[in-house]
């Protein structure tokens, strides 16, 4: 059984007060779900060592304490690990872009080719010219591979409007590229699209955003005027 | 640990995401969350985590469509403009998302959690069809994978075991892989992340969108 929120925000506040039954509990309930999930984020070694820094951080540092019942302590947790696991990966990543052979490897990838790069330009423009629901609402889907189901609380609707709106939010997309496309290139989106390759089209969704966010509203504006 | 968001004043605390996951958060203060993590990776991606855990009482949580990035989405679209896809890769690709797809799938119900297997299975003769079972579970070439947190994991995955784990992130050294152990491309286009064991390995396949 799930304990309630009450109770386990006692059971946090006992840990963080070093109440070694609570601890106990504490490890009962959770510890196995932490382990599992940091080895979810990074296999071997290294996920069981991040379960066992956040754990020890919990009792050790009383970070436990920080729980304040405003969401399950189960969930939380949760956030802990994968905050951690997230930390732990891109510090893995960033030893690895440090070697030579990497970053130039690196560099010789993201070299962008003329077709791609207007065409990434166009979708980055039409995704930043979105409201921030409806933003959020391709990331998670898309970049983060989020069902509907899995948004509804984010959004707090169900999943045949998040559906609906996902459709909407599509066309949305499509019909300003083909603005975009027709204001900058005189072209349709059709054939800026005719011209690339997408056979072997690798582009970073995030910086694909920024630029779009950062160029388009001038852009806009300069087609206005 | 690292330090916790909540401290650098930057991003919201942790509790305030799990929260939201959670259907506790006050609704005066979701519009001006939803803003920030329409714009910062590093929350939207802990939401998408909390978001897929598996439900106590599930080991797992299955998961009914895969969606792949929106790179793989837009290589879809001009798939089907100029080219002619087969009906297997339109079962396993999201819709495009600038051509106006059909109607969103509906999710099925979960299907029960399954043991995983601690030894590797044998490589499956490619091209192997993929199969959508109830749940959202996906079998291709007698594998069978469930969707976990945006990734698709062989359910022979044991994160305990000892075996080799090779990420491969690098669009190149994902090409050469994938020239090299042609067996392996059935499952590695599951996806923008997949996780699978083969051969007494353990692959990590992250897409350049996932990766940053």
């Amino acid at each position: 059984l799930t304990p309630g929120p009450a109770a386990e925000l006692e059971l946090a506040r006992a840990c963080a007060r070093g109440d070694d039954a609570a601890w106990e509990e504490l490890g009962r309930r959770y510890f196995d779900f932490i382990r599992g999930l940091a080895a979810r984020y990074l296999p071997g070694p290294s996920g069981l060592d991040v379960a066992d820094q956040v754990i020890a951080d919990l009792w050790q540092r009383r970070k436990i304490g920080r729980f304040e019942g405003r969401s399950s302590l189960r969930t939380w947790l949760g956030a802990v690990v994968i905050h951690a696991a997230l930390n732990a990966r891109k510090t893995e990543r960033r030893l690895v872009e440090l070697d030579p052979e990497a970053l130039a490897t690196t560099a010789r990838a993201v070299a962008p080719a003329t077709e791609r790069s207007r065409l990434s330009d166009i979708l980055g423009e039409a995704i930043a010219r979105l409201g921030t629901e409806e933003r959020l609402l391709v990331r998670l889907h898309y970049e983060q591979g989020l069902t509907l189901e899995a948004m509804e609380p984010v959004f707090r609707l169900s999943k045949a409007a998040l559906s609906r709106r996902l459709k909407n939010t599509r066309e949305s997309v499509r019909r300003s590229m083909e603005e975009l496309c027709r204001e900058r290139h005189r072209a349709s989106l059709d054939d800026i699209r005719r011209g690339v390759d997408f056979a072997d089209w690798d582009f970073d969704l995030d910086a694909l955003l920024e630029r779009g966010q950062r160029i388009g509203p001038r852009t806009v504006k300069e087609v206005r005027t | 640990m690292n330090v916790d968001p909540m401290r650098t004043g930057e991003h919201p605390d942790l509790e305030t995401l799990a929260a939201l996951c959670d259907r506790r958060l006050p609704e005066p203060d979701r519009p001006g969350l939803v803003s920030h993590l329409a714009d910062c990776r590093a929350c939207r991606e802990i939401v998408a985590g909390v978001t897929g855990l598996p439900e106590p009482g599930r080991s797992r949580r299955s998961l009914p469509w895969q969606w792949m990035g929106l790179a793989a989405t837009v290589l879809l679209a001009a798939a089907i403009a100029y080219r002619v896809a087969t009906p297997a890769q339109q079962l396993r690709q999201p819709a495009p998302i600038i051509v106006p797809a059909s109607p969103e799938p509906e999710n099925p119900p979960a299907a029960p959690a399954v043991p995983a297997p601690s030894v590797p299975e044998p490589a499956p003769a490619a091209p192997a069809p993929v199969e959508v079972l109830r749940g959202g579970a996906r079998t291709i070439g007698g594998k069978t994978f469930h969707l976990e947190a945006g990734e698709w994991v062989d359910q022979a995955y044991d994160a305990t075991s000892s075996l080799p784990v090779l990420e491969v992130s690098d669009p190149r050294e994902r090409r050469r892989l994938l020239k090299e152990r042609p067996a392996l491309a059935p499952y590695a286009s599951l996806g923008g992340r997949v996780t699978v064991v083969f051969e007494g390995t353990v692959y990590r396949f992250l897409a350049p969108s996932a990766v940053r």
